[in-house]
């Protein structure tokens, strides 16, 4: 494909304006430092400014869902891990609910809890990783560390909860793997202490910096309509000032009985999603915190077989990521195997927007819009 | 459980007897000093060098006759040399010293491996870097991406000639000096703009354009900055300057009274500061390079010595930008005489020393801000650094003439009673209009770009 013109013309038809002499077509990924993964654009470029945005997706793919119709219900958890990578708590949890509401299971309140308490955990690790990132992305190296800093602590934390850094495989069909011990729940107690400060020092580092400010303030500014349009969930959608979020509309887990703030800001641009992300942070903290004080006791996992078969029947329900609305549809004939297994990823559907807010920017805020997105691919293509 | 404890703490051995080493060979040099002429100084090693070069010139004729004479040759070769040597080292000991500055920003180690903590991994670099394969991309205009790397090397070579280390130790005293330096700015960018063309690479040649609109639009507040300079001291040669800071006056002008340049251009330092961080392709403005939106920008396409070239002439063009600086604002070499080191080598300690500062600075700025887009770039420099510098150069035009006026009454065909007071009145009149100027610029700086600018 020496051409890109070849492609859209046969792959994709969408050749959007005439073809003129000062522009050309620009190459971005799939290897590119910080498309953030395997992820190809396109662009159409008059000198700095962006004409024509093809995103080219697929670089990643590799059938999680076909996967799991070959193997057991247990056998298809640790698959979910494996798509969105930085948030993989809330995968489990989203493949563990419908086949719940299928099997009629009573999940101790225990458990629902640790759920929160690894959910929250989680997202804080996710949205440090955000933060790092959009720095490199602008340029800057410091924010990545102070964010790593912390990150590594999350992290270390997950590990001792569950066994596991990246892929957790927490969270299972009844309840969660593991119980929390005291001296865990200790670490807990100090990352929270610790992590205090190191949360004014970030604010501080990206506020107080004239330059950041400039760089994200008005990039990429959207409005409520456009991202409904396009199914845009989770902090993007918060960011323009729409209050939506799973966990207070449809509470999952123990979520209802959690008290929390629903982050929202009114601009829809970068640093609207900046803000709401860095917030969000400081709320997962809080409901870390009441999961700690208010741990009730009990079992942690309701005991169930490894090879089950839960009823035919199908169900669609969806749970709030770091990323978005991450739906699950799945189809259950009566047998060991699932039937059908399906995936509303989040960052795909986020994706969508992306060319319409690239159009008539500069390739550096290519980047910026595009990081602040915070795309994962491993879910984008699954 | 202990969390992020990763360091073994041991008794350091080795830094111990290093320590004792270092100390009893200073405290060896010393009793020898001592013994061998009787008092407390290193002027008897000079001494003995210069009786070195005094007999070489005796025997194989000396400066001046219309051969040059071998000790001549010698002494050119051996000074360049010794730049040459100096300036590589610095090269690739800046490298180690940035990443050492940064990692103490970020509370982080550094590197640490190669050698007592990482001494040796400048070296280590360089040799990998000797060892890997030059690949040139298939298309690319094989010339031009072999030319590049020298070009961009050679003027920051050339420009280690004006660095004044230290009192009596700069190498050439060129009288078009800060000319020359100016000059040769615009070189290295060319070789930068063939590098970028030659790649055969959409980003490469993106970074081309976008490193020569930034060197068109910097050299501007620049020339303005160096032009007050040449107003203050009267004089374009590097020594003269800084003769015009330490004693006042020089053969050809000055300000009467000893001051750092500093102090009466200090909006004329941070303008030259910031335009030679651009012209370096620094953190804020390293646009040329972008690495995260342009891959490499303008050496995406170099592999092994070849980009190690470019590598080297930043660091250098780093060095030669910060020896400017503190030359022409914050007195070159001048400061008080330290104990045990003779004028000379205390000069150059102070030399040392204001360099690193302003080093140090320009790697704070890369630890602290990211980096500009492009319209911003162009923005800030021709919306604010140009205007500001331009009235700076009037200032300091205004001011000097009312200096010249105080100094030379008689010359002038308007009788003051009492110049002094005149004077001086004008002084602090202008003063008060140059930090108002600063106020009102500063105060549009403070809010964010998009309100000023839209």
């Amino acid at each position: 494909m020496s051409d890109p013109k070849d492609f859209l013309t046969t792959q994709t038809g969408t050749l959007l304006e005439k073809e003129s002499e000062d522009r050309f077509w620009l190459n971005m990924g799939p290897q590119h430092p910080s498309t953030h993964g395997v992820f190809r654009i396109l662009l159409e470029t008059e000198g700095e400014i962006v004409k024509n945005v093809v995103p080219i997706i697929g670089y990643l793919h590799r059938g999680v869902e076909k996967i799991s119709e070959n193997r057991e219900w247990m056998g298809a958890l640790p698959l979910t891990d494996r798509m969105d990578y930085l948030g993989a708590m809330s995968n489990n949890m989203a493949l563990t609910l419908p086949v719940e509401e299928l099997m009629e299971l009573e999940v101790p309140r225990r458990a629902q809890w640790l759920r929160v308490l690894a959910l929250e955990t989680n997202r804080l690790a996710s949205h440090l990783l955000f933060y790092g990132t959009l720095g490199l992305d602008l340029g800057a190296l410091t924010p990545f560390f102070f964010a790593f800093r912390q990150r590594e602590i999350a992290q270390y934390l997950l590990e001792l909860l569950s066994g596991q850094r990246i892929t957790f495989n927490y969270i299972r069909y009844g309840g969660v793997r593991l119980d929390i011990t005291t001296p865990i729940e200790r670490e807990f107690r100090k990352f929270i202490t610790g992590f205090r400060p190191a949360y004014e020092e970030m604010w501080n580092l990206v506020e107080g910096n004239e330059i950041f400010r400039t760089r994200i303030i008005g990039v990429g500014e959207s409005t409520p309509e456009l991202l409904i349009k396009h199914g845009v969930t989770g902090p993007i959608l918060r960011a323009s000032g729409v209050k939506r979020d799973l966990r207070k509309d449809r509470p999952f887990a123990a979520y209802d009985e959690f008290d929390f703030d629903v982050i929202t800001h009114d601009k829809g641009d970068t640093y609207s999603r900046w803000y709401c992300r860095y917030k969000e942070m400081g709320e997962s903290l809080k409901i870390i915190e009441q999961c700690l004080d208010g741990m009730p006791d009990g079992p942690h996992i309701k005991k169930m077989p490894f090879f089950f078969k839960p009823p035919p029947g199908e169900i669609y329900s969806v749970t709030d990521t770091p990323r978005g609305d991450l739906g699950v549809y799945i189809v259950s004939d009566g047998s060991r195997f699932p039937y059908r297994v399906r995936y509303r990823a989040p960052s795909f559907c986020n994706l969508s927007v992306l060319s319409e807010l690239l159009y008539g920017t500069g390739i550096g805020d290519v980047i910026a819009i595009l990081g602040s997105f915070d795309p994962v691919f491993g879910e984008v293509d699954r | 459980m202990k969390l992020l404890e990763w360091r073994v703490r041991k008794v350091p051995v080795g830094k111990i007897s290093l320590i004792l080493g270092i100390l009893a060979f200073v405290l060896f040099s010393a009793w020898k000093i001592w013994a061998l002429t009787g008092y407390w100084s290193l002027e008897p090693a000079f001494d003995s060098l210069r009786n070195l070069f005094l007999i070489l010139r005796d025997k194989f004729g000396g400066p001046g006759e219309p051969p040059m004479g071998l000790y001549n040759t010698l002494i050119i070769v051996l000074k360049l040399l010794g730049i040459l040597v100096v300036l590589l080292l610095i090269g690739a000991y800046s490298t180690l010293m940035e990443r050492k500055i940064l990692a103490f920003m970020q509370d982080r180690l550094g590197p640490t491996r190669v050698g007592p903590r990482g001494i040796l991994q400048p070296i280590a670099d360089g040799l990998k870097l000797l060892q890997k394969e030059c690949i040139v991309p298939l298309g690319a205009d094989g010339n031009f991406h072999y030319l590049a790397p020298v070009i961009c090397f050679i003027p920051a070579l050339m420009g280690a000639v004006l660095i004044p280390f230290g009192k009596g130790l700069m190498p050439v005293d060129l009288n078009v000096g800060i000319l020359y330096f100016f000059a040769l700015g615009a070189f290295g960018e060319l070789g930068i703009f063939l590098a970028a063309w030659g790649s055969n690479n959409k980003y490469s040649a993106i970074a081309g354009f976008r490193a020569v609109a930034q060197l068109v639009s910097y050299e501007i507040p620049m020339a303005f900055c160096i032009m007050s300079i040449v107003l203050l001291s009267g004089s374009l040669k590097i020594g003269e300057i800084i003769n015009a800071q330490i004693e006042g006056a020089t053969a050809y002008g000055g300000l009467g009274f000893p001051i750092w340049f500093i102090v009466p251009q200090f909006l004329g330092f941070l303008i030259f500061f910031l335009s030679a961080v651009a012209e370096t392709n620094r953190t804020p403005f390293d646009l040329a390079e972008a690495e995260s939106e342009l891959v490499s920008g303008f050496h995406t396409e170099y592999t092994g010595l070849r980009w190690a070239f470019f590598f080297l002439a930043e660091y250098v063009n780093i060095f030669i930008g910060a020896s400017i600086i503190t030359a022409m604002y914050l007195g070159g070499y001048a400061g008080p005489e330290l104990p045990f080191l003779g004028e000379t080598l205390s000069s150059v300690v102070w030399f040392c020393l204001k360099v690193f500062s302003i080093f140090f600075i320009i790697v704070w700025l890369r630890g602290t801000l990211p980096r500009l887009r492009v319209d911003q770039l162009m923005m800030l420099c021709w919306k604010r650094l140009i205007p500001i510098a331009m009235a700076n150069f009037l200032l300091t035009g205004i001011f000097v003439f009312a200096n010249t006026v105080r100094l030379t009454p008689q010359l002038w065909p308007v009788h003051l009673e009492n110049s002094a007071y005149t004077s001086i009145a004008a002084i602090v009149f202008i003063l008060i209009i140059m930090f108002g100027l600063a106020w009102f610029f500063a105060k549009d700086l403070l809010k964010p770009m998009k309100e000023r600018d839209v």
